[in-house]
C-alpha cells in the first residue's frame, strides 16, 4: 500500500486539479452514453418481443420485419391459455408450486444447517465443512443418472410405485439444506453476527432454537432473502430436471411447457409462433416482480456474506 | 469439589453441543450423504456396467472407458473440445462483460437502480424462453437482426443458427446476453463496494489517474471476487446443456453439441446408462483437475486483505 | 375402472378428448385417462422411461417410429390371442396395414391412421395462375417440377419473398424423392448405407437444386406451413396431413390451393414412405379386455370417418374407410392419395431398431449440404461415416 503521499509533483496535481471540470463532464456524460448504450443493447431483444407478442400471424412472418404491429392483438395473451392439449394455465401453476417448495425448503434447512456449523462445535465440523466447499464444485452431472434410478427403483421396493413422472424428484432434495451454496452463505452470514447476543439470551434463558429463531434468523433477513431469490428463480428457470424426471404434460413447469409453442407437433391444427413470445414474456414476469422487489437485499446480502472475498 | 463438577459440567455442556451441532446441521450431512456420496459411488459402479433400464446391469469392466476414449464413440472427443472451446471464449468474455458493467453501475449515476433492473433482466429469462427468443432475432430469411444487416449493406447476411461455422458463435451471443448484467455482475459489485475508500483517498493523494487507480487498487483488492467467479464461471461453462438443447439440439450438424447434451442424448434417448456414467465421471475428473489447477495458480495473483505478504 | 392412454401431442391427442366422454357414456364402469406425452423422438424415449418405471399407459399410440424395437423388448402385447377369442374380424383391413404392424408373426397393433409421408405437392393456385404455371404441367416430371420452382421463386434487393418449392427434411421427406429416382436408404436389412447409389444420388441431387433455388434456408427455425399459409410458398413438398396444417382454417380464404400428387420419377414410381399411426396394448396392462375394447371403438368405420374428416386422424388401413364415400368427396385431399395405399412402399427400419436416432441424424448430416456449406461430395462423405456409424451400433 503506498505511504508516500508526500513528493507528488506540483505540476502533476496542478494538473489534475485544472483539468478536472472538464474532464470530469466529458467522463460523466461517457459513462451516461455507456450506460444508456448497454440498456439498449440488453433491452433490444425484450422490446422485440413484447412488439411480437403482439402481432398476428402474418406479421411474424412479414418481410421486412415490423418491430411493432399494427393493431396491438392483446387478445394473444388471453388464447395462449385456451390451446387445446398445451396447458398454459397449467404449467404456470405448476411452477409456482414447485419453486415455492423449493424455496421453503432451502431457506429453511439450509438456515438451520448453517446454525449448525456456524454456533456449534460438533466432532467432524471442520471435515464436513471442508466437504461442503468442495460440493460447491462439484458438478451435478454426476449425480444425475443414480438420482434418477434412485428415484425410480427404491420407491418401487418400498411402496410400489416408481417417483418418476412426480414432482418428489424436484423438491424433496432442497428439504436437505437446499445446496451447498445456501449452506455456506448463511454460515458465513451467521458468523458475523457477534456471539454476545447469543451469550446474552443464554442468560435469559433462550434454548438454541429460540437463539436461532429470535436472535439470528432476523438479524439475517439479506442472506435469507439471497438465499430465497436464488432458490426461486433457479427453480422456475430449470429445465435439466423436469426434463428428465416428469413426463405427462400435465405435470410441466413453464421451463417444459414452453417448448410446445416451439414444437410443431406433426398434426397443429393451428399455428403458434406468434403466442410463442406472449407465453415467453408472461413467463418472466414473477421473476422481474421478484428481483424488483428484492433488490436491494439481493446485493446486501451478497456483500455481507462475504462471498466476494 | 468445585473444580471436578466445573469440569463434569463443561464436558456435560460439550456433549450436549456436540449432540446440537449435529442435529442442527443434520438435514445438510444427510443430503449429502443421500443425494451426493450415495448416488457418486453408484454410478461409479454403474460407469463399469453395461445397462439399459429395462434389464439388470451387467459388468463389463472399463469397456465404457475405452469406448470413450479410443474414439469408438465418434461424438466423444469433438464434443468435448468444443466444450472446451467455448469455456475458453466464453469465460473470459462474460467475467470481462460483468466487472466492466459492475464498474458502471458502481459511478454511482443517476438512475443506478434502473440500470441495474435493465441489465440484470436477460438474466432473468428462462432458458428456454432466451433460446426461443433468439431463435427468431437469427432468423436468416425473415429475423430483424439480417434486416438490420441487410439495409446497413451487408449482401450474405450470416445464417446463424442454421449454419454450422456461426452456430456456435450465435450460442455464445446469446449466452453473454444472458449471462452479462446478471449474478456475476452483482458478486462483482459487491466486491467493488467492498474496497475501502481510504485506499482511493490514497491513491488519489498520490495523484494517481482513474486507470491507474483501477489497476493499482481495484484490481487487486477485488482478485477475491475474480477468482470466485471464474471458478463458478468455468464449471457452469463446461456444464452447458440448455440453451443448446431447445435452439439447435445439438446442430447443424453436430456443431452445437456439447459434452452435456452428448451425455443427456446417451442416458436419455438412448439409454445407455452405463456409458453415461462413465461419461459423467469422465467430466468429474476432469472438472476436479481443472478446479484443482485454478486453486492452486490463485495462490499467486489472488490477494486477501489481512493475509500477511 | 381406469384405463390409461399414453397419446403424443397434437391433433390425435385433442380428438381424445372428443371420443373419450363418447365411450365413457357407452361404456358405464370404464373410466379412460388420457396421458399426453410430448411429440416425437421425446415419444419414444418417455414410452421407453415409463416402461421402464411400470407407468406406461394400458393403450399406447404407437407410430412405426419405434414400433419394431418395442415390439421385439416385450413393451406390446401380441393381439392375435385377443382376436381369436373375440372373433374379431380382420378382413377389412388393408394387407399392407396389417404387415406393417406384424413382428416376428406377430401382430403387435392396429393400423388406426395410415398415411405415405411426402408425396404430394400443396400448391398456391393464385400464385400459379400468376405465372401461367399449370400443375398438371409441373407434376409431369422432376425436372418439370424444378423448372416450375424457379419460375415461381421471386427476389427482391438480394432477398427471396417468395419461394418456389420448400422440400420436406428428414428420412421422412428424402426417401420419397430418393426412392423415386430408384434408389433406398438402406438394405432390407437395415443393416448398411445404401445413400452412394447412383440413383439415390440422383435424388438428393435433385433435392439438393431445390433447396438451393427455390427454398428457404433450410434449418433457419421457419415453420414452412405457416408461411404457405401467408401466401409466401408457391409449391411445399407435401403429405395427408397438409390439407389441415396448414389447411383452410389457417389459409382463411386468402387464396385457392390444392394438393397434387408429386410427379413420377426416372424409376416410374411415385416414391412413398408406408407410415403407420398404430394403436397397441402395453405388455403389463391389468385390463386388457377393457383397453382392446377401446381400440375396437377407435378403429371403428364410423368413428374413423369423423376423426379423418376434421384432421384428427389418418385413415386406417381398412378398405372401409379407404373407400369410403363420404371422404372421397366431402374432403379436400383424400381421394388424390387413396390408390397409392394399396401399392405403398415400405416402411424401412434399421436392423438395430435405432429408427428415432437415426432420422433424428439425418438432418443434422445433411444440414451443410442443404445450405450450401458443404458440397455435395464432401458433404456424403460425412452423411455415409455418420448415418453408417448408427447402422453399426448395437440393438438398441
Amino acid at each position: 500500500m503506498a505511504t508516500t503521499a508526500t513528493a507528488t509533483p506540483l505540476r502533476s496535481r496542478a494538473a489534475t486539479q485544472r483539468g478536472a471540470v472538464p474532464t470530469r463532464l466529458f467522463g460523466r456524460t461517457a459513462l451516461y452514453v455507456l450506460a444508456i448504450a448497454g440498456a439498449c443493447l440488453f433491452m433490444g431483444p425484450f422490446v422485440f418481443t413484447v412488439g411480437s407478442s403482439l402481432k398476428t400471424v402474418a406479421e411474424i412472418h412479414a418481410f421486412p420485419p415490423t418491430l411493432f404491429p399494427a393493431v396491438p392483438q392483446w387478445q394473444n395473451y388471453v388464447s395462449i391459455f385456451t390451446i387445446p392439449g398445451v396447458p398454459y394455465a397449467i404449467f404456470y401453476r405448476n411452477t409456482i408450486i414447485i419453486a415455492v417448495l423449493v424455496l421453503t425448503g432451502a431457506v429453511t434447512t439450509a438456515a438451520a444447517s448453517a446454525y449448525g456449523f456456524a454456533r456449534f462445535r460438533w466432532k467432524g465440523r471442520n471435515l464436513f465443512f471442508l466437504v461442503l466447499l468442495s460440493t460447491l464444485v462439484l458438478p451435478e452431472e454426476i449425480v444425475l443418472i443414480p438420482k434418477f434410478l434412485m428415484f425410480n427403483n427404491l420407491p418401487r421396493l418400498l411402496i410400489h410405485r416408481t417417483l418418476i413422472d412426480t414432482w418428489w424428484p424436484l423438491i424433496l432434495p432442497s428439504w436437505f439444506g437446499g445446496g451447498a451454496f445456501n449452506v455456506f452463505l448463511l454460515r458465513q452470514f451467521f458468523m458475523q453476527i457477534p456471539r454476545e447476543l447469543d451469550e446474552a439470551a443464554v442468560l435469559d434463558g433462550a434454548n438454541s432454537f429460540q437463539i436461532f429463531y429470535r436472535i439470528l434468523l432476523p438479524l439475517s433477513r439479506p442472506a435469507l432473502a439471497t438465499v430465497g431469490i436464488f432458490s426461486f428463480l433457479g427453480t422456475w428457470n430449470d429445465f435439466f430436471h423436469p426434463l428428465i424426471y416428469l413426463n405427462t404434460n400435465t405435470k410441466f413447469p413453464l421451463s417444459l411447457g414452453l417448448r410446445y409453442f416451439q414444437q410443431q407437433p406433426a398434426d397443429a391444427t393451428q399455428p403458434r409462433d406468434h403466442l410463442l413470445m406472449a407465453a415467453s414474456l408472461l413467463a418472466i414476469v414473477p421473476a422481474v416482480l421478484l428481483f424488483f422487489s428484492a433488490q436491494r437485499y439481493f446485493v446486501r446480502g451478497i456483500v455481507m456474506s462475504g462471498i466476494k472475498g | 469439589m468445585q473444580a471436578g463438577t466445573r469440569a463434569q459440567h463443561k464436558s456435560r455442556r460439550a456433549r450436549a453441543e456436540n449432540i446440537a451441532g449435529w442435529l442442527w446441521s443434520s438435514p445438510w450431512i444427510l443430503g449429502f450423504f443421500i443425494w451426493t456420496l450415495g448416488p457418486m459411488i453408484y454410478s461409479l459402479y454403474l460407469s463399469f456396467t453395461k445397462y439399459s433400464i429395462s434389464s439388470a446391469p451387467s459388468w463389463i469392466g472399463w469397456s465404457n472407458f475405452q469406448h470413450a476414449l479410443s474414439g469408438a464413440d465418434s461424438l466423444f472427443w469433438p464434443s468435448l473440445i468444443r466444450t472446451f472451446t467455448w469455456a475458453v471464449i466464453v469465460v473470459p468474455l462474460s467475467l470481462s462483460g460483468s466487472l466492466l458493467t459492475a464498474i458502471l453501475l458502481n459511478q454511482r449515476l443517476k438512475g443506478t437502480p434502473i440500470f441495474r433492473t435493465l441489465f440484470f433482466l436477460p438474466s432473468l429469462t428462462p432458458s428456454v424462453a432466451l433460446a426461443l427468443l433468439w431463435q427468431w432475432l437469427f432468423q436468416p430469411d425473415f429475423g430483424p437482426i439480417n434486416y438490420l444487416l441487410s439495409k446497413a449493406g451487408m449482401v450474405h447476411t450470416p445464417l446463424w443458427l442454421s449454419s454450422q461455422y456461426t452456430a456456435m458463435p450465435s450460442l455464445m451471443i446469446m449466452t453473454l446476453w444472458g449471462a452479462i448484467g446478471g449474478g456475476t455482475m452483482i458478486i462483482f459489485l459487491a466486491g467493488l463496494q467492498g474496497v475501502p475508500s481510504e485506499l482511493y483517498e490514497a491513491a488519489n493523494m498520490d495523484g494517481a489517474g482513474s486507470l491507474s487507480r483501477f489497476f493499482h487498487v481495484t484490481l487487486p483488492m477485488i482478485t477475491p471476487t475474480i477468482f470466485f467467479n471464474l471458478v463458478i464461471g468455468i464449471i457452469g461453462a463446461l456444464r452447458t446443456f440448455a440453451t443448446a438443447f431447445v435452439a439447435t439440439n445439438g446442430g447443424p450438424h453436430y456443431a452445437t453439441w456439447f459434452y452435456i447434451l452428448h451425455l443427456y442424448n446417451t442416458a436419455f434417448q438412448s439409454f445407455d446408462m452405463g456409458y453415461a456414467s462413465a461419461l459423467a465421471w469422465i467430466f468429474f475428473v476432469i472438472v476436479i483437475f481443472f478446479t484443482t489447477i485454478n486453486v492452486r495458480l490463485s495462490r499467486h495473483w489472488v490477494y486477501y486483505e489481512g493475509e500477511a505478504r | 375402472m381406469e384405463i390409461h392412454l399414453n397419446f403424443r401431442t397434437g391433433s390425435d391427442a385433442e380428438w381424445q378428448q372428443k371420443f373419450i366422454p363418447q365411450y365413457q357414456a357407452a361404456n358405464p364402469g370404464v373410466k379412460l385417462t388420457l396421458d399426453v406425452l410430448p411429440g416425437e423422438p421425446d415419444y419414444w424415449a418417455k414410452i421407453q422411461a415409463l416402461f421402464a418405471t411400470g407407468q406406461v399407459g394400458d393403450f399406447i399410440w404407437a407410430s412405426v417410429g419405434n414400433y419394431k424395437g418395442f415390439a421385439l423388448k416385450n413393451i406390446f402385447s401380441p393381439l392375435d390371442p385377443i382376436i381369436a377369442k373375440d372373433k374379431y374380424d380382420m378382413s377389412d383391413y388393408s394387407t399392407p396395414g396389417t404387415s406393417n404392424m406384424t413382428v416376428n408373426g406377430k401382430l403387435y397393433g392396429l393400423p388406426w391412421g395410415a398415411h405415405l409421408q411426402s408425396c404430394a405437392v400443396m400448391y398456391n393456385q393464385d400464385l400459379l395462375d400468376k405465372d401461367g404455371v399449370k400443375i398438371e404441367d409441373a407434376t409431369k416430371s422432376f425436372d418439370d417440377l424444378y423448372a416450375a420452382a424457379v419460375k415461381l421463386t421471386k427476389s427482391s434487393g438480394g432477398k427471396r419473398t417468395q419461394f418456389g418449392f420448400v422440400p420436406s427434411s428428414g428420412q421422412t421427406g428424402m426417401l420419397p424423392v430418393v426412392r423415386s429416382y430408384g434408389g433406398e436408404f438402406y438394405d432390407q436389412a437395415g443393416q448398411k448405407l445404401a445413400l452412394d447409389s447412383p440413383q439415390a444420388m440422383a435424388g438428393i441431387s435433385w433435392m439438393l437444386k431445390m433447396w438451393k433455388d427455390a427454398s428457404i434456408t433450410f434449418g433457419g427455425g421457419l415453420n414452412s406451413s405457416e408461411l404457405f399459409a401467408n401466401g409466401q410458398i408457391a409449391m411445399v413438398h407435401a403429405w395427408y396431413g397438409n390439407q389441415f396444417d396448414p389447411g383452410e382454417k389457417a389459409i382463411n380464404g386468402k387464396f385457392k390451393w390444392d394438393i397434387a400428387l408429386m410427379p413420377k420419377g426416372p424409376a416410374n414410381v411415385i416414391g412413398t414412405m408406408f407410415t403407420i399411426n398404430g394403436i397397441a396394448m402395453s405388455s403389463i396392462t391389468k385390463h386388457p379386455d377393457e383397453t382392446w375394447g377401446y381400440m375396437k371403438y377407435m378403429m371403428d368405420p364410423v368413428n374413423q370417418v369423423q376423426i379423418v374428416e376434421n384432421g384428427g386422424g389418418r385413415p386406417a388401413a381398412r378398405h372401409s374407410v379407404l373407400n369410403n364415400t363420404e371422404l372421397m368427396t366431402k374432403m379436400k385431399a383424400h381421394k388424390v392419395f387413396v390408390p397409392l395405399y394399396d401399392t405403398a412402399q415400405p416402411w424401412p427400419e434399421p436392423g438395430n431398431h435405432r429408427w428415432p436416432e437415426f432420422n433424428t441424424a439425418v438432418d443434422q448430416v445433411f444440414g451443410p449440404i442443404w445450405t450450401g456449406q458443404a458440397t455435395i461430395d464432401a458433404g456424403m462423405k460425412d452423411v455415409t461415416s455418420k448415418l453408417q456409424e448408427i447402422l453399426d451400433k448395437p440393438t438398441a
